[in-house]
Order: structure tokens, then C-alpha cells, then sequence
């Protein structure tokens, strides 16, 4: 993969640089030499605005989908303006504002996820969180027009945030509504209401919701005490359990300075031991740790202005008690989707990686063929990406992101995760092509994704949407057992 | 990064961390090929892999390195990968009673997954925590004659002994490759998935370059 840091005045790279932002406003960064690409902010990891777009570029392009989208979008993207400048300049100004007001009109008509062909990736509509962290990534002085699109800007994010606004605050939540709006984002202030509504966990309902959530908590809390007897009361599997859960919590989601705090650590070990033992069948298996941290993350940040610097300390305890629980039956509802990634011998993951496998033959066969040539396995390489939904793999911030749309898919943590681990391995198809067994190997277990933002998240998220567009008959035989699992256990859950 | 490890070796050896959860293990193995160590490391997850090359008795080794997940759910996954592993590298914890305790078990999974005569060292991890040692040093050295390991104490924060364990068991994996008398290590069962390398014949892997043969005298 190509490490340059330098712009490069290629048509081409330009116009797809613009077209993967799709938020309009700003130029490419022109001084890309700063070596340190995130910056930490408030201690949390934040991409700065010195990006690598022609490594993205190059990936992306390996599978020819991107050039089809630049020249077969419906907006002003013109590959064949070689005079396309890399700061904000007027021309690269028009086409933007272009850009702006096609999606302007897909974000105020009703637009249902994406339609199939290759030229809807760009009309979906930016999400409300690219957008501000675009309005904060300008590059230099704003001139009038950077203040309009600006305008523009804050008039999407303003349409959006007052749909959900509409939306939630209803009598009765419509739950489709919430999912295809969702889809493509959720603004961070209505996240926590409509993850738990996604997750059925709160009740469409607006009058039921008080009661429901009182009852689940004290639920929650009456529990408690199986985590407080003393260690010589619990049984030896107990006790394995919890002293397994105190390794992993100290480690998880090191980078990420509130999983560090002491308060949010045992709450953490509370829920994880909780689920363990009213689950034996599973039981703590590493990695569900990781899967209770974006729901702690999100429900905290109902309660404070700024989560990316919350002083924990400052929380009152009643609040923190409400984030636990909710954490708790949130976490519970995703894993009974997924429990059969984590009993014995993880059947749901090796259908996975058998999944993967079969959809990679279909989408790049010479892929397929050199990781089978160099005896590369899926379950070497991507068992990890079932295991912890590629949240070991990206940025934690945009791993929220991501569960925005995968709670608003019907599956989306165990069927469409599959479409999008395909279009997560094909973008490094030219990487890894030139390389061997060993280099594959360590180039996919740290691929490079330091840097992204939410665009390489939707393009992302476009990409496996369009495979599974193509290709979901062909796998429905492989389609998982959780639809049964899921329902069973949703069921018992929900008594 | 570079893409494609076209460098030179003699031989090629493929080795396998394993222990309890939270020994080490991964870091011992980001001492070993990258010089890097980490107090923020996160639990493996099924297995993870290095390489490096290093240089013993005017030979050239490249050892393949699989760090695998401690954790007992992931053994399923994990022991596929002691088949064709011609060393193992068992990790304890100096400072963890319970982790030097399953020291056993872990050599029962060795014996019932890995090949005949696979080369194990017992590693006595974080040796750097003295004042909470709670497995001494002779009780280790003991327990490891007995069972005819290898032993070592290293610690993966000051680097110490890191290198020499692996140099040592590198070395000893060499010299009992290069015995005349010494039988093939080549298990009976069929490779496992994830196995990538069987040191007694040259391997798909290695893309034509010099044979890791290890029987070769």
C-alpha cells in the first residue's frame, strides 16, 4: 500500500477524494506531512485532517467499484477536469456545492438504505457526525464560500437531527422509520434513546417506556448480590469466570481513557460477570468485553454534555447505575443474537468464516486464489474479525458508527457482518496480493485503518451492501440459525 | 512494512506460546520480534503470528512465531496450531500462583494436540515484579527437570532473558533437527487448519526460497 504522503494533482484521485468525502466543504489537506495522523484529544483518539487519500484511493480502486461511481454519478463529480486544484478553490467550490444540494434533496425526500446500482453509494446522505467533523476539519482560512457550504453543512445536519427529533419523540416510535433513518447514522444526542429501541430493549411505546425501563433495572439490581457474595460462596466456575473477567477488564479498550477509570472498570466487570453466569452455556468468553464497551460509551453520554472528556468522578451514582444496567440488558439483547459465536468450539463464527469464504470466490476470485496459494486461512486472519465485529480493527469512535447501522439492519451483527468483512478484505486486495503467507498475516492484523473516518466507514458499509445486493441469494443457504436462536431468545428475554 | 519476507534462511522453524491468560505471552512475543512492549495489550484473540530471523551457530533460523489466546473457550481454535509447531514456549507468571499451577494441563494439551517431539521451554514470565513473586525460581527449575523441559525466567517489560529464551530454544530445536538419529517430526494426523508450516518438508509459504528443511544434517 502506498504510504505517500504527498497530494497528487491526478483528476482522477481528486475526484474521487471529493466523492469518498461526500460531505461537501472541504479541500484535501495540502500539507500531508505531519507523521502523526491522530491526534489525541481530551486523551481520546481523534483523526486529524492529514489523510492518506491516495492509499484509499488505490484500494478502493482494486475492485474497479469507485471508478464506476465517478463516472456513473448522478452529482458533479468530473473526472476529466484535469485543472482540479488540491486547496478550495472555485471550481473545486461549485462541484461541492453541487454535491451539497443533490444530497440535500436525498436527505429531505424519503430514501430507503441504497438501491443497487453502483452510482447510489453517493446518494446517500452524509451523516450528521461527518458532517461537524468536517465543519472542524477546515484547513486554513474560510472564505465566503467555505461559509456557505458551511451553511449548507449545518443545514443537513440540522434537517437530519430534527428527523430523528420528530421521529423519536412521538407517542409511538416506528420502528422501520428509526431503522432506515438510522441506517446511515445516528446523531450522537438521539443514540442511546434509538439503540435501545433498536435493540427492543426500550418500548416503542412512549407510555411504557418509564415503567419498562424502572422494572429492568431493578431486575438488574436485584441481581447484584450473586456478583457480591464472597469468592468462597461462588462455585469454581464462578470464580474461574471472575478471574478471568479481571484480566480482560483492565485491557479492554486501552486506548480509550474512560475504560480506564476505576468506577467505569467495575461496572464493566459487574455486567460482564452478571451475563457470564446467567449464561452457562457461554459463559465470559474474551471479547464480549469488548461488545460491552460501545453501550456503556453511548448510554453515559446521555448523561453527560461531553463524554470525550466526562470526569467520571462527577457522575452521580444513580446515573452510573442506570448505564450499567441498560449496558447489561443491551448487551444481552446483541449476544442472544450472537450466542453461538461464543459456545463451545464457536459454530456461528466458523459459519462465518465459511461464508466469507465462499462470498470472496464470488466477488475476487485471484484473491481468494492467492490467500489459498499461500495457505493464508480465513480462520487465521479473520476468525478475530467475527470474534470482536472488527472492533479490534477500527477506531473506536467509528466502531459506534458502525453499530448505528448494524442495529438498524435485521441481522446486522451476524449476517450483514459478513458483507461487510468482504468489502473490509477486498479493499486490501493490492496489498495483498504482493505479499506472502507471513506478510499477509501481519499486514491484516493490524491493517491500516488508524486514520479513518467516517467516510471510509460508509464506503465501506456501501460496498457490503452492494455484495449483498449481488450475492445474498446465493448465500441464503448460508444464511445463520440466530434468525431461529434470535427469536427464541428474544422472547425469553423479553418476559 | 515490507511486503514480501524475500529474506535468506537456512532453516524454518514454527513455535507456539502458550499459558494462561494474562501471563505475557504477547508480549514476550512484541519483545522478541519488534523490541516493543506494552502495558495497554489487549487479550489475543484465537491466535496471532510474527516472525523473525535470527543467526545461531553460523546458521540462519526464521522462526514462525503463533502467540495463541489463553483463554480456555479459544483452545479449540488454538491447539490446531501446535501441529508442525517444533517448539513451544510455556508461560507462566512469576507473580501468579494459579497460572504456574496450570502449568500441567497446558503440557497435557501439548502432548494430546502437538507433535512427538516438540522442544518445550517453561518460561517464567514478569520477573521484573520480585516483591510479588509467589512461584520460586527452584521450585520451576525442579518441576522442569523432572518433566525434561527447558526453564527460564524473563521478563518482557525489561527485556530480560527475552532473547536468550528464544535464541536458546531456537538453538536447541537445531541442534536436535541436526542428529542423525533424531526421527522426523511430522505428526500422523492431516494438517490442521491454520498449520502453515511442517519444518521437515519445504512449504507452500515460503514461495520458492531456500527449504526450511529441518531434518537436513
Amino acid at each position: 500500500m502506498s504510504n505517500s504522503h504527498s497530494d497528487t494533482n491526478s483528476p482522477v484521485k481528486e475526484a474521487f477524494w471529493r466523492f469518498s468525502r461526500k460531505s461537501p466543504g472541504i479541500a484535501k489537506p495540502v500539507n500531508n506531512t505531519h507523521p502523526h495522523r491522530f491526534e489525541k484529544f481530551n486523551g481520546n483518539m481523534i483523526p486529524n485532517r492529514k489523510k492518506d487519500y491516495d492509499s484509499i484511493y488505490n484500494s478502493n480502486n482494486s475492485h474497479g467499484q469507485f471508478s464506476s461511481h465517478l463516472t456513473t454519478s448522478g452529482d458533479s463529480i468530473n473526472i476529466h477536469n484535469s485543472n482540479i486544484a488540491t486547496t478550495t478553490t472555485t471550481t473545486t467550490t461549485t462541484s461541492m456545492t453541487a454535491t451539497t444540494n443533490t444530497t440535500v434533496t436525498n436527505i429531505t425526500g424519503e430514501t430507503t438504505h441504497l438501491s443497487i446500482s453502483t452510482s447510489s453509494t453517493t446518494s446517500l446522505p452524509p451523516s450528521p457526525n461527518s458532517l461537524s467533523s468536517s465543519l472542524n476539519s477546515s484547513n486554513g482560512g474560510i472564505d465566503t464560500s467555505q461559509t456557505s457550504q458551511q451553511q449548507n453543512i449545518a443545514q443537513l445536519n440540522n434537517n437530519r437531527t430534527k428527523k430523528f427529533e420528530k421521529l423519536l419523540t412521538g407517542s409511538n416510535v416506528d420502528l422501520e422509520s428509526l431503522k432506515s433513518l438510522g441506517w446511515r447514522g445516528i446523531p450522537d444526542k438521539y443514540r442511546a434513546m434509538s439503540w435501545k429501541i433498536l435493540l427492543g430493549y426500550l418500548p416503542t411505546n412512549e407510555e411504557r417506556r418509564d415503567e419498562h425501563l424502572e422494572r429492568k433495572r431493578k431486575e438488574y439490581r436485584d441481581s447484584l448480590p450473586q456478583y457480591y457474595i464472597c469468592d468462597e460462596k461462588k462455585n469454581e466456575a464462578d470464580r474461574k469466570t471472575l478471574k478471568q473477567i479481571q484480566v480482560d477488564v483492565p485491557r479492554t479498550n486501552p486506548g480509550v481513557p474512560l475504560f480506564q477509570h476505576p468506577k467505569i472498570q467495575m461496572l464493566l466487570e459487574r455486567i460482564l460477570y452478571i451475563w457470564s453466569i446467567r449464561h452457562p452455556s457461554t459463559g465470559y468468553v474474551q471479547g464480549i468485553n469488548d461488545l460491552a464497551t460501545p453501550f456503556i460509551w453511548v448510554f453515559l453520554s446521555e448523561y453527560v454534555e461531553d463524554i470525550m472528556c466526562c470526569q467520571v468522578d462527577k457522575i452521580e451514582s444513580n446515573m452510573l447505575a442506570n448505564v450499567e444496567a441498560d449496558s447489561y440488558w443491551c448487551l444481552t439483547k446483541l449476544l442472544d443474537g450472537i450466542q453461538d459465536h461464543y459456545t463451545f468450539a464457536q459454530p456461528g463464527i466458523q459459519r462465518m468464516l465459511a461464508q466469507l469464504k465462499g462470498l470472496l470466490e464470488k466477488i475476487n476470485h485471484s484473491l481468494c486464489a492467492h490467500l489459498a496459494d499461500q495457505d493464508a486461512q480465513f480462520i487465521a486472519f479473520a476468525f478475530r474479525w467475527m470474534n470482536c465485529l472488527l472492533m479490534r480493527e477500527i477506531p473506536f469512535p467509528l466502531v459506534i458508527r458502525m453499530w448505528d447501522t448494524y442495529l438498524s439492519e435485521k441481522e446486522g451483527f451476524s449476517v450483514f457482518h459478513v458483507y461487510v468483512c468482504a468489502a473490509f478484505l477486498v479493499l486490501w486486495s493490492d496489498d495483498i496480493k504482493q505479499r506472502d503467507f507471513p506478510d499477509i498475516m501481519i499486514f491484516l492484523q493490524k491493517p491500516p485503518t488508524q486514520n479513518w473516518e467516517e467516510r471510509e466507514i460508509e464506503s465501506l458499509f456501501s460496498t457490503a451492501f452492494y455484495y449483498r445486493s449481488l450475492y445474498e441469494e446465493a448465500q441464503s443457504h448460508l444464511k445463520s440459525n440466530n434468525s431461529n436462536n434470535n427469536n427464541n431468545n428474544n422472547n425469553n428475554n423479553n418476559n | 512494512m515490507s511486503k514480501g519476507s524475500q529474506e535468506e534462511y537456512d532453516y524454518l522453524y514454527k513455535i507456539v506460546l502458550i499459558g494462561d491468560s494474562g501471563v505475557g505471552k504477547s508480549n514476550l512475543l512484541s519483545r522478541f520480534t519488534r523490541n516493543e512492549f506494552s502495558l495497554e495489550t489487549k487479550s489475543t484473540i484465537g491466535v496471532e503470528f510474527a516472525t523473525r530471523t535470527i543467526q545461531t551457530e553460523g546458521k540462519t533460523i526464521k522462526a514462525q512465531v503463533w502467540d495463541t489466546a489463553g483463554q480456555e473457550r479459544y483452545r479449540a481454535i488454538t491447539s490446531a496450531y501446535y501441529r508442525g509447531a517444533v517448539g513451544a514456549l510455556l508461560v507462566y507468571d512469576i507473580a501468579k500462583q494459579a497460572t504456574y499451577k496450570s502449568v500441567e494441563r497446558w503440557l497435557t494439551e501439548l502432548r494430546e494436540n502437538a507433535d512427538r517431539n516438540i522442544e518445550i521451554m517453561l518460561v517464567g514470565n514478569k520477573s521484573d515484579l520480585r516483591h510479588l513473586r509467589e512461584v520460586s525460581t527452584d521450585e520451576a527449575k525442579e518441576f522442569s527437570e523432572k518433566h525434561k523441559l527447558t526453564f527460564i525466567e524473563t521478563s518482557a517489560l525489561d527485556s530480560s532473558n527475552v532473547e536468550l529464551a528464544f535464541q536458546n530454544i531456537l538453538t536447541q530445536i537445531y541442534h536436535l533437527m541436526s542428529r542423525p538419529s533424531h526421527g522426523p517430526i511430522i505428526s500422523d494426523e492431516p494438517p490442521a487448519p491454520g498449520v502453515q508450516i511442517d519444518p521437515s518438508e519445504p512449504s507452500s509459504t515460503q514461495g520458492g526460497q531456500k527449504s526450511g528443511c529441518g531434518m537436513c544434517n
